[in-house]
């Protein structure tokens, strides 16, 4: 729960989005004013910040939804 | 990236919303768009209400994702700026009467280009072609963005920003461009210059923000981001995302908030390291070496802001001797006794000392930028003074002579001679008031004004002048009867017109030349009666008759143009009470209609020269030759 508690945060405070209103399993579809594709450009960058990441630009469109983030983070090594 | 936990448990300690702007800047390298956030939101805290600013882009990149970057750094400055970002690749719809740019009344339109869009030739290696080709085509390319930049100036816009995005990949020809015959390097440098001309000398209330100068300062490696630019077209990192928007920012708290005109200095540990009253002359850092060079640097620095038309004066707790003696005999010192306009050498308290400049001065307290080391004289003066911005020196050397390079109200959207001149104007005025203070017992006012030798000189519709007559009509608070403020676009449409008169005056006496200090606009479009938009005069000649001499100027261009009547009216505001009575003592009767509405009967009272100025005027007004009017004192 404690990656899901960061990337709740990262999310919120760089798309504004109220972070009550982000669960495990919300997506990109959710919050189609803030999470869109200038949203998306801000969120990669935002969590290379966060978890000290190098994203290929062929995964930017995969990180669409906080599961598949989560997921790409735990393949990547982070874990809390 | 983002800043360390320390580091952000600093900056949102900080209670000054000016510091933390600094420091910010000073932290860019590392600051992510949710540091950014948060010391957003922390600057909200420290506001009392921004400033709202209206801004407009047009781009062939994208310029969306600039946004939440525009908002931190708007929050940071003090200003809530509300966008428009025309649609991808739309220029010259957007220069068109009733366009959505145009709906949005703009402060500033910023113009997003990249250099290809310019010319198809310019994607292909320029370094190919010969000489004739090369200017052949840098004639094109200059050609196609001043149509641009024409076409936008040409409709009600707000500040036009020019930029360029610069070349991500190195130079063409690698480490051997410098010295080829022909290069890209060579091909930009000389169209940029070309352009920065054209653009001072034809294109009122315009900037080009040079974004190479942006990633030089930061780094080309650490300014892109290929990813975003071959995905998303945005080719800014974080890092250059925030200096390109504090940038932005910064021109636009220029244009909507009091401008800083005097940087206060303190001397111990600013000027020269160390306290000159214990360490003697002799003893204090300053010099060519380490730490005596880093305050070397930051007077050379200082001299630059001097140079961009910013005062420099002194308030130091010090012994008068001691100073005096550094700046006459001190052998690395930079800053002689003639940089400074006005000293404050002393033991009271700074805050006093600031009120007693300014007064002095004529200049607004929001005008000033007070620099010293001391938390406890910074915290004084912005407990006390709180319209002063505060710039804290730092304690480590190194860090002192950049110290002001954060400041965004030390940048100029324009430079006139008037500004280049500046401290000459004001030693003027300090010599001016010797002389009248000791002609004050020998005679009457008249007779020692008269020692002045004052000559007037007024033009007409200069166009020449645009520049310095918005300035005019932004900066000018105090004598000014309607403190209208007008962007150079708006002067020189005034100027253009027929239907106003554009009337400004420099005035000349035994110990300089004032520059241009007055401007008068009369609005002739009603045939019945003409009326005074503007009458202006800058603080720097109140006292010497000036405004009775060019308001006679004023009577007469408009009695010759066949009006009987001159409408004017005094709008008070806080800060101009020394023109409440102007009009009545200038002839003027009230008009009955409304307080502070008056008339000018000029059928019935022609002006008068009978009352008389101690100032020969000279003036050019193409409508009727009149020849140079001397007139005698009673």
């Amino acid at each position: 729960m404690m990656l899901f508690h960061r990337l709740q945060s990262v999310i919120a405070a760089t798309l504004k989005i109220d972070p009550a209103a982000l669960g495990p399993q919300s997506s990109s579809e959710d919050f189609p004013a803030q999470w869109d594709s200038m949203g998306q450009v801000n969120l990669i960058m935002a969590l290379e910040d966060a978890f000290g990441l190098f994203i290929e630009p062929e995964d930017f469109g995969a990180l669409k939804s906080v599961a598949a983030i989560d997921a790409y983070l735990r393949q990547a090594g982070v874990t809390a | 990236m983002a800043l360390a936990p320390q580091v952000s448990e600093r900056l949102l300690a900080i209670g000054d919303r000016q510091t933390l702007a600094r420091e910010a800047l000073v932290q860019s390298s590392t600051l992510s768009l949710a540091d950014l956030r948060a010391l957003a939101a922390h600057a909200a805290t420290l506001t009392t209400e921004p400033t709202p600013v209206r801004m407009a882009f047009v781009h062939t990149y994208t310029s969306e994702l600039l946004q939440p970057w525009l908002e931190g750094a708007g929050a940071l400055l003090g200003l809530a700026p509300l966008t428009y970002h025309a649609a991808y690749g739309v220029l010259h719809g957007e220069a068109q009467p009733g366009s959505a740019l145009a709906e949005h009344r703009p402060d500033i339109t910023v113009l997003m280009l990249q250099r290809e869009d310019l010319h198809p030739a310019l994607q292909r290696p320029l370094a190919a072609l010969d000489e004739a080709a090369a200017g052949q085509l840098r004639a094109e390319v200059l050609a196609q963005l001043q149509q641009l930049v024409a076409a936008f100036r040409s409709q009600p816009v707000g500040h036009l920003v020019l930029t360029l995005l610069p070349p991500m990949a190195g130079p063409a020809l690698g480490s051997y461009e410098p010295q080829a015959e022909h290069s890209e390097s060579r091909f930009w440098a000389r169209l940029l210059d070309d352009l920065g001309q054209w653009l001072r000398q034809n294109v009122p209330a315009s900037t080009y923000l040079d974004l190479a100068e942006l990633v030089g300062d930061i780094g080309r490696r650490r300014a892109f981001d290929r990813r975003h630019w071959l995905t998303a077209r945005y080719p800014f990192s974080a890092e250059a995302s925030f200096e390109f928007a504090m940038r932005l920012l910064g021109l636009a708290q220029l244009l909507k908030t009091p401008r800083a005109k005097v940087l206060v200095l303190d001397a111990d540990n600013t000027l020269w390291g160390g306290v000159v009253g214990e360490d003697g002359v002799d003893g204090i850092a300053l010099g060519p070496d380490y730490p005596g060079n880093a305050y070397l640097a930051f007077q050379r620095r200082l001299l630059d802001f001097q140079q961009r038309g910013f005062i420099l004066a002194m308030c130091s707790k010090n012994n008068v001797a001691d100073v005096d003696e550094v700046l006459a005999t001190h052998p690395h010192q930079l800053l002689k006794a003639e940089h400074f306009v006005a000293r404050r050498v002393n033991w009271e308290p700074k805050p006093d000392n600031l009120v007693a400049l300014a007064q002095e001065l004529g200049l607004g307290l929001d005008s000033f930028i007070f620099v010293d080391d001391s938390d406890h004289e910074c915290a004084a003066v912005r407990a006390r003074l709180p319209q002063v911005e505060v710039v804290q020196v730092p304690k480590r050397p190194h860090e002192v002579p950049g110290c002001l390079d954060q400041v965004a109200r030390l940048e100029v959207l324009s430079l006139t001679a008037e500004d280049r001149a500046k401290t000459h104007m004001y030693q003027a005025e300090q010599q001016r008031r010797q002389l009248l203070g000791a002609g004050q017992a020998a005679g009457g006012e008249f007779q020692h004004l008269q020692r002045l030798g004052m000559r007037m000189s007024v033009q007409l519709d200069a166009h020449k002048h645009v520049a310095r007559l918005a300035q005019l009509t932004q900066k000018t608070n105090q004598f000014n009867l309607t403190t209208r403020r007008y962007d150079e676009h708006q002067i020189a449409a005034f100027v253009a017109s027929a239907q106003w008169l554009v009337l400004d005056f420099s005035l000349a006496d035994v110990f300089g030349d004032s520059g241009i200090v007055g401007l008068a606009m009369v609005d002739l479009a009603s045939p019945q009666a003409a009326r005074l938009d503007t009458f202006l005069m800058s603080c720097r000649v109140i006292g010497r008759c000036a405004e009775d001499a060019f308001m006679h100027t004023v009577l007469c261009a408009v009695q010759r143009r066949g009006f009987g009547v001159l409408h004017a009216s005094f709008r008070p505001t806080a800060k101009n009470d020394l023109v409440q009575g102007l009009l009545p003592r200038l002839g003027f009767q009230p008009d009955g209609r409304a307080d502070g509405d008056y008339l000018r009967d000029l059928a019935n009272s022609p002006p008068q020269l009978a009352d008389g100025f101690p100032i020969q005027i000279d003036w050019a007004d193409r409508a009727e030759p009149v020849p140079t009017m001397k007139i005698p004192p009673q």
